[in-house]
């Protein structure tokens, strides 16, 4: 039933037990870093949002767009569908559902005030229809706003309105949006403005009956939230180099492709952005070995860069490789100045 | 991979697509299956907003009365898209011209039987906050199989809103109901408007049911905007409204009509439909027909009006006890196949992850065969160009009234 949250696709498809969305997510993630798939939808779900207040749109547009991208990337690999055309695409569908409808030239003249964007109108429409089918044709979507303005209308807490409001807006940043029903992200969002106003909300809670296991379910929330709001300053710090996570993920999703393939060797091989290798060397052991150490593969290659930065970060450039073959000598003598950097780091 | 759909021909054409029937093979039930053209270049917004609307709404909703989506597939490459609802054998057109044919009314007992189906559907949608805006004989579907002989479908949602708290005002989306069918307040350019107007629209479709004809069968206006003649068509059979409905003169287009007086000639509901004023049934289409939406009355008012507790009493299969053969659908022949509908189907479903249903559609259908009844249909397209000249006629006349009336 379209008005009946509790009948709806979104109620009975697309709210998920923590372990059910866990799982879902292990399989589509399980190479990637949490923290990477974090940031990466951190950021996008800003464009999103900035997006939407270059249009002066309502904010159910924007909040509807959170939730099918959310969706998307819950069944669909960040790898495989470009988010920087998917968002706008989620956009553009989300402007229809809600009645608000934007023509799509209108919404790339936006996006690009944003970002470069390299994309058509004509890729827009054709992804509109990938994302309609992988959101299996559920369009209505619940948001937690509409209780929280009849709560106001009713003339409570006009004080903490605006508060919850704006933590509704930010609790879509969390993957809340796919584990709780709409109502309960009102009441926890309701909880903590009245905790940071000093408000008592627990008498009014126990007159809407309220039972502890739901209290429970609030303080869960209430505790996602508030961790998303610690975690923010360096969501906002990491994606700044957005463009190299996405690298490092593809590199990461191309290595599960190529069957005991290692990332670090793939960047050693492929990549030039400084960005890309030096986040991966962030967690990743430089010294990995896959038959040669990612040094053997940048000095093979040519990779200058690589070199540089797994030198860098302490590289053993003393370890042979499987074929007992060589020291790290590059193949090609067209490589001055990686000789150069080897003999530097020899030397010391 | 076995097929899931034979499509048998074509059922209906449109500027959206076309509508196939389609036989289900596993199920072997039938379907019609809507294919949405690509848009053409240059006014191409992707989906079309009435497909959207179509698919989010009865995706959602689960009734008796309201027509079901069965499947949907798409094509991404050749970005097309294919919607499979359940099939009826008619719909509301077929059966009012079956009995135009016969010369003779539709029996009490399918009127009623309708009526109380269709208001059945029209209460569960206002109950979920759903105007459909396009309530008319031709999207009401009537299921005639052996199992359900007679069942109404509320179909086409592609105007249908939810107007609960909406984004834009429901008065931005432009002209809504097909005009024989639009409550006055539309016609009087209200901006906001209520569930009443599909009342309106039920109150004409059952006026249409009691006397085989439309009851208000306005000229559309030449360039839009106010619509004078089935505003004027209205005023002829139920009054000048201001009287009955003083909100109507703060409504845009009540300018146009503040200076009309009553005719002489004027008729009245009960002559027009020739029933008794007395009777429950004329109680029940006159509330239907309030000018004032607020008075108007409800789908679940409607419902429990006694009209339905009398007998004939209403039935669950409005043809139970009628022996007519009503005609099945034309079919036309496929002459250009859609192209592997669904070898990339995208539908995937989380938490129901068994495979996607794909639909390839077998390249060698055999040529439908001419239909038994192709006689009849040939009649029917004959009928519809009668129709039309008879249209024409009418306008020349009305332009010679107008020019005596000059001189």
């Amino acid at each position: 039933m379209a008005a009946n949250y509790w009948n709806s696709s979104h109620c009975n498809r697309w709210i998920f037990s923590k372990i059910k969305l866990e799982e879902l997510l292990e399989k589509n993630y399980q190479f990637i870093l949490p923290e990477h798939r974090k940031t990466i939808m951190f950021f996008f779900h800003k464009k999103i949002i900035q997006t939407g207040t270059i249009m002066k749109c309502p904010q159910k547009i924007i909040s509807t767009c959170h939730v099918i991208f959310k969706r998307f990337y819950l069944i669909k690999k960040l790898t495989e569908h470009d988010p920087w055309l998917i968002f706008p695409t989620c956009f553009y569908l989300s402007s229809k559902i809600e009645e608000w409808f934007i023509s799509a030239n209108v919404l790339i003249e936006a996006i690009s005030k944003i970002t470069k964007w390299e994309y058509t109108s004509e890729d827009i429409f054709q992804n509109e229809l990938l994302v309609l089918g992988i959101l299996g044709y559920d369009l209505i979507v619940f948001h937690p706003y509409k209780m929280l303005t009849e709560i106001q209308e009713k003339g409570q807490f006009q004080e903490l309105y605006q508060l919850a409001w704006s933590i509704i807006n930010d609790s879509y940043f969390t993957d809340l949006c796919l584990l709780y029903s709409p109502y309960l992200l009102t009441l926890a969002s309701l909880f903590i403005a009245s905790i940071t106003s000093s408000v008592d909300i627990t008498s009014w809670f126990s007159q809407l009956q309220i039972t502890n296991e739901t209290l429970t379910e609030i303080k869960k929330v209430a505790n996602i939230v508030l961790e998303f709001y610690k975690e923010q300053p360096l969501l906002n710090q990491h994606s700044e180099k957005i463009d190299a996570l996405l690298e490092v993920v593809k590199f990461a999703q191309e290595a599960e492709t190529k069957n005991g393939e290692n990332p670090l060797h793939l960047v050693c091989y492929k990549n030039t952005n400084p960005d890309v290798i030096q986040e991966m060397l962030k967690y990743t052991d430089p010294n990995i070995l896959n038959g040669e150490t990612p040094l053997h593969v940048s000095c093979r290659n040519g990779n200058v860069i690589s070199a540089h930065y797994l030198i860098e970060a302490k590289a053993d450039t003393t370890i042979r490789n499987n074929e007992l073959a060589s020291d790290l000598i590059p193949s090609d003598s067209a490589h001055p100045e990686l000789l150069q950097l080897l003999m530097k780091t020899k030397k010391k | 991979m076995e097929d899931k759909y034979k499509l048998n021909g074509i059922i209906g054409e449109g500027s959206y697509g076309v509508v196939y029937q389609a036989y289900h093979t596993e199920t072997s039930k039938y379907a019609a299956i809507k294919e949405y053209k690509k848009p053409k270049r240059g006014s191409d917004v992707g989906i079309m907003l009435s497909t959207i609307r179509e698919i989010k709404l009865l995706k959602e909703l689960n009734h008796e009365h309201i027509v079901k989506i069965e499947d949907i597939f798409c094509d991404t490459n050749e970005r097309k898209l294919f919607i499979a609802f359940e099939y009826a054998e008619h719909d509301l057109i077929d059966i009012l011209d079956f009995y135009k044919k016969q010369k003779m009314l539709m029996p009490e007992i399918i009127v009623k039987s309708l009526m109380w189906q269709i208001l059945n559907g029209i209460h569960y949608l206002h109950t979920n906050w759903i105007i459909h805006r396009d309530l008319k004989p031709a999207n009401i579907l009537i299921k005639n199989t052996s199992e359900e002989r007679g069942i109404a479908k509320i179909a086409d949602f592609g105007l249908a809103r939810i107007f609960q708290d909406p984004s834009k005002s429901l008065g931005k989306d432009g002209d809504v109901v097909t005009l024989w069918y639009r409550a006055p307040e539309l016609l009087l350019g209200a901006q906001h408007y209520t569930p009443a107007i599909d009342m309106w629209s039920v109150g004409c479709i059952f006026a249409e049911l009691i006397q085989n004809r439309e009851l208000f069968h306005g000229i559309p206006a030449k360039n839009g905007g106010f619509e004078e003649d089935q505003i004027r068509k209205i005023i002829n059979i139920l009054g000048i409204p201001s009287t009955k409905w003083p909100e109507c003169v703060k409504l845009p287009y009540y300018r146009h009509i503040s200076q009309w007086e009553p005719q002489s000639n004027q008729m009245n509901l009960a002559q027009e439909l020739r029933i008794e004023s007395g009777t429950t049934k004329y109680n029940l289409i006159s509330r239907m027909l309030k000018y004032d939406p607020k008075e108007r009355i409800t789908a679940l008012d409607a419902l429990k009006h006694t009209y339905f507790n009398e007998p004939p009493l209403p039935s669950p299969y409005a043809f139970s006890e009628n022996e007519f053969e009503y005609p099945k659908r034309p079919l036309k022949r496929i002459h250009k196949l859609p192209q592997q509908i669904l070898s990339n189907q995208q539908q995937q479903n989380p938490s129901n992850p068994s495979n996607p249903p794909i639909v390839p559609i077998d390249q060698n259908i055999p040529r439908i065969s001419i239909p038994k009844n192709q006689n009849r249909n040939q009649n029917q397209y004959q009928n519809q160009n009668q129709n039309q000249i008879k249209i024409k006629i009418k306008i020349n006349i009305k332009i010679k009234i107008k020019i005596k009336i000059k001189i």
